[in-house]
């Protein structure tokens, strides 16, 4: 107790030593987790870095895949449809679509030779012959 | 020496943190290889010997590193930062895990104007010795001790480390070690 100390004697050198001799060494399950863990961390940025254009990119795809294929069933639903109504309907008036052009050539006909169609087309000659003559 | 150690010599420590942080695990090795011991040292003594914790501290500040290698910049000193991030996770740990307070006899004389804690050696190893006189200092001459001793800073290290003046440093150094020497004295 009281013991004066010199700071001469004040030297660190062996306390160095000491403390290297008196730290135990790190648990070597810990030791080599550490560095592994480090490695992980880089395989897992380079695995996000890489796929985060390549995952977009195929998400986009994805979806736009999945538009185009409802756009088409839609409109090939639709297409369908109207068919089907186009041909109960044909089916429904029976008449053959493919015969509609001589049925109205025959209208027409039967449209030229009526009286009254007939009575203007004359009327129409007298009129003009007045000026005529 | 192997070839590894010998090329890690070639590279400071930032240039092998910011190689890491690109994405080279290697430079992340050649790192861990040059700074494991001081700061397993750091919190084995910190801790007051406890092995177990500071296994888990030491675990925690080496992946306090891998997770911020992003962040980390050339302006930075990589030492410094580890210091610093190992200096905070043990303090943090002592802030919420106190310990009870070692007893101090109030009767023992200061030495050169420190508060010298006395000694009440009970220790039979040579190991336990160190740790109980560690435990005996006060709380600022632990800390220049585990500074000086476990990461090997110099007068002007600690000094910029601590934010206080080289003299300071110097002296509370000096009180430190004639604790030691004191209790070591005892102890004989």
């Amino acid at each position: 107790m009281g013991e004066v100390i010199s700071i001469s004697r004040v030297s660190d050198v062996d306390i160095f030593s000491q403390f290297d001799a008196h730290c135990p060494s790190i648990p070597e399950e810990i030791d080599s987790r550490i560095p592994r863990s480090a490695r992980k961390a880089v395989d897992n940025n380079i695995r996000s870095d890489r796929p985060h254009h390549f995952r977009n990119h195929c998400v986009i795809l994805v979806v736009l895949s999945v538009v185009v294929l409802a756009a088409v069933k839609l409109a090939s639903s639709a297409i369908a449809r109207q068919t089907t109504t186009g041909q109960a309907e044909i089916a429904q008036s029976n008449t053959d679509f493919r015969h509609h052009k001589d049925t109205w050539q025959a209208q027409i006909k039967s449209m030229e030779n009526h009286p009254a169609y007939l009575r203007v087309i004359e009327e129409k000659r007298l009129f003009a012959q007045q000026y005529i003559d | 020496m192997t070839a590894i150690e010998n090329t890690s010599r070639e590279f400071s420590d930032s240039a092998l943190m910011l190689s890491y942080s690109a994405g080279d695990e290697q430079g992340f090795e050649l790192l861990y290889k040059r700074h494991r011991n001081a700061v397993f040292r750091f919190f084995y003594f910190g801790t007051g010997g406890d092995e177990v914790l500071a296994g888990e501290l030491f675990q925690d500040v080496w992946m306090t590193v891998v997770r911020g290698r992003k962040r980390y910049h050339k302006d930075i000193s990589f030492t410094e930062w580890l210091h610093h991030v190992a200096w905070a996770r043990l303090y943090d740990h002592i802030r919420l895990h106190p310990q009870p307070l070692q007893t101090v006899d109030e009767t023992a004389p200061e030495s050169l104007g420190a508060n010298v804690v006395t000694l009440h050696p009970k220790s039979n190893g040579e190991d336990v010795d160190l740790l109980e006189q560690l435990k005996r200092l006060t709380e600022e001459h632990r800390e220049i001790v585990l500074l000086r001793y476990c990461f090997r800073m110099s007068y002007t290290d600690i000094a910029h480390f601590l934010d206080v003046a080289r003299s300071s440093v110097s002296r509370l150094h000096r009180e430190a070690l004639v604790s030691l020497r004191k209790d070591k004295s005892e102890v004989c």
